[in-house]
């Protein structure tokens, strides 16, 4: 099979993922996000007190561990760190305030384009013009520092800790879940758990990344990743269509609002932080479940960011956005533009 | 021309081995790196160019040498 072929048959899978992940119980346009999942995860450890938005979601421990897993088999595990990790966790933060003003991250983003929600294609044009300003940052010599090898067990610290969620998950009540709104919807735990395990795997075999496709075809004409993409959407459109649940318009659309510019700045700030710190957010815990502890930071900081965005009113919500989260992503895309203007990269070339 | 590329985040690897590419057209470069996907990336970049990539490994390091 050839590779853009193969690229496609890991989309389809992808989205087969996520359908099944909604048919068992997830919610409907909701059926894998990662910002969305990091942060009921937040709520569920009590760094947030939105009652409807509390669960630990297995999905996000089986991406990590997933991911671990297939890069320990296929010898990619490499425990690397050190490429400006306090700046990657202000990434992270700022990721999920974006996400969090659009409600949800690049993926929910397809998912719910799949559904028909039209303010999620809104969003995308939002999501691509920050890759694009990323992507020129890039070209302009835009780099964060490199990554060296630190001790092997540090990369081991992060799938660790999603083990031992998982473990308490199953035999203790330690975690508050929701008992209504979208936090108390969710697939049987060992579905979810294999489906996220699944998807990591995936994932991490096709190098999949919401921002890499269209920053690669930018910069390079080169449309792989968007191959994948391109597969998901088809596939979870034709799920959506069989099971009656495709609904095309901008109002009344589940957990999404109407707001324009600000599901297009939301994402624009996504899409711009995903470029600079080299992956969308599910990329980032792709690669922190190979080893990147950079790419680790920033997972912790997506999910100090949920705990933000909740405790001082953030995050939007079905009726809108609030003032406090429109003045936090005005704020996040001038520092975005700052480091994008500021961090330049040192010549590597030995003649 | 020798390049290393080590710790970098995507996609700038393949940005410099681009630029390295227009500045000295058809000299042989010699890329060091420590991520499989920078690996992959470079050997379809050299395809792209209609380059022959040779990818050997060494210890933790891949070295894509591009002809």
């Amino acid at each position: 099979m050839d590779t853009k072929k193969m690229l496609a048959l890991w989309g389809v899978l992808l989205g087969g993922i996520a359908g099944a992940l909604a048919f068992f119980g997830n919610p409907g346009n909701m059926a894998f996000c990662i910002a969305c999942f990091v942060r009921d995860m937040a709520g569920a450890a009590r760094f947030h007190q939105a009652a409807i938005v509390q669960y630990m979601r297995p999905e996000i421990m089986g991406l990590i561990l997933g991911s671990f897993a297939i890069a320990l088999a296929g010898g990619e595990y490499r425990s690397t760190g050190g490429s400006s990790p306090m700046i990657r966790f202000l990434l992270g933060v700022i990721t999920m305030i974006g996400a969090l003003i659009f409600l949800g991250c690049p993926l929910r983003m397809v998912l719910r384009m799949a559904g028909g929600d039209l303010n999620a294609y809104v969003a995308f044009v939002g999501f691509g013009f920050g890759a694009a300003v990323g992507s020129f940052f890039l070209k302009r010599g835009f780099s964060l520092g490199r990554a060296y090898d630190t001790q092997k067990t540090s990369g081991y610290v992060l799938p660790g800790i999603m083990a031992l969620l998982l473990a308490l998950s199953l035999t203790t009540s330690v975690f508050t879940a929701s008992t209504e709104g979208p936090g108390s919807m969710h697939a049987p735990l060992l579905l979810a758990l294999s489906g996220g395990l699944l998807f990591g795997a995936i994932a991490q075999k096709a190098r999949t990344c919401f921002a890499g496709g269209i920053r690669d075809a930018i910069l390079m004409k080169n449309f792989d990743l968007l191959t994948v993409i391109g597969a998901l959407f088809a596939t979870m459109l034709v799920y959506n269509v069989a099971a009656g649940k495709f609904a095309l318009g901008f109002a009344g659309q589940p957990v999404a609002h109407t707001e324009h510019i600000w599901n297009f700045l939301g994402m624009f700030t996504v899409g711009l932080a995903a470029v600079l710190a080299g992956g969308c957010p599910l990329r980032q815990l792709i690669l922190a479940g190979q080893g990147s502890g950079d790419s680790g930071i920033y997972v912790v900081g997506m999910f100090v960011g949920a705990a933000i965005c909740h405790n001082f009113g953030l995050a939007s919500s079905g009726n809108g956005t609030t003032a406090a989260g429109r003045i936090a992503c005005v704020v996040c895309i001038i520092f975005l533009l700052a480091v994008g203007m500021g961090c330049r990269r040192e010549s590597a070339i030995k003649k | 021309m020798e390049i290393d590329v080590r710790g970098l985040s995507c996609p700038e690897p393949v940005l410099m081995v681009m630029d390295a590419m227009d500045e000295n057209p058809g000299e042989r470069l010699v890329v060091q790196s420590d991520a499989a996907h920078t690996r992959d990336n470079l050997v379809k970049l050299a395809q792209t160019e209609g380059r022959k990539a040779t990818v050997s490994e060494h210890g933790r390091i891949y070295e894509i040498v591009i002809e």
